[in-house]
């Protein structure tokens, strides 16, 4: 059940820096700051019920997913251009989870 | 002064330090030359962590706390994030993004030392996965940005 709030809390704080992004790329609506500002403190949430259950080295550890999971966002959302690079900075972060949290 | 994209597609202006395209500059030079930067982007890191620290202590005195406390408590890990937000936004305005998104990777040592203070597990496992964290972050904002 942690397990999964923190995932939750992960995605609402992906969705909220897209949704960032996306207040600046389109004019500034109003709207879409607010539903980035409301996934935020829902994410916040989210990593309170996780920290009852899970270390705080674990939680915030796995916050390096959230790159990962904006470059899924950048890359299928925005059709932004996905390289080695990127592909090289998302294994090194998923085995340093594994490896940390494993 | 140059001009440049940042993150939220706003159109923002380089300092005269950064680099030169096609100039390679090691890590020691980028923070001589940017001690402003550095400091920032270290007070907005160390935001993050007492958010952190405040999240964690909220969590382990739930049971003890009333739920208008737990609220207020929460909502002052929401506005310590925005205020780090905030001088995040500052720095990547004001100094080299190639120099600011880096350092954001500080958080995760940071981490590692306020896991060590809590009593968590920390043996050469967390210490070489922090390290692939940390690796791997400033991986994705130098060598992608670059």
């Amino acid at each position: 059940m942690a397990l999964l709030l923190l995932a939750a809390a992960l995605l609402c704080t992906a969705f909220a820096q897209f949704s960032y992004k996306l207040y600046y790329v389109r004019n500034r609506q109003r709207s879409v700051l607010l539903r980035a500002l409301t996934l935020f403190a829902l994410a916040q949430l989210g990593f309170f019920f996780a920290l009852t259950r899970l270390d705080i080295g674990v939680v915030y550890m796995s916050t390096g997913m959230i790159q990962i999971l904006m470059l899924a966002l950048s890359r299928f959302a925005l059709g932004e251009n996905v390289t080695g690079n990127h592909l090289v900075a998302v294994l090194l972060i998923i085995g340093g989870l594994a490896l940390y949290a494993g | 002064m140059t001009r440049g994209h940042t993150e939220g597609g706003r159109e923002e202006l380089r300092s005269q330090s950064e680099p030169a395209a096609g100039k390679r500059v090691g890590p020691v030079q980028i923070l001589r030359g940017n001690l402003k930067a550095v400091a920032v982007m270290f007070l907005a890191v160390t935001l993050q962590v007492l958010g952190a620290v405040l999240l964690k202590t909220i969590a382990d005195h739930r049971l003890q706390w009333s739920l208008a406390l737990l609220a207020a408590g929460i909502a002052a890990v929401v506005f310590l994030n925005l205020v780090r937000l905030g001088v995040w936004g500052a720095a990547h305005k004001r100094f080299p993004l190639s120099t600011t998104f880096p350092l954001s990777s500080l958080f995760y040592p940071m981490m590692l030392l306020v896991a060590v203070a809590y009593g968590d597990p920390v043996g050469a496992r967390q210490l070489v996965g922090a390290g692939l964290i940390t690796a791997g972050s400033v991986w994705l904002t130098v060598r992608v940005r670059s």
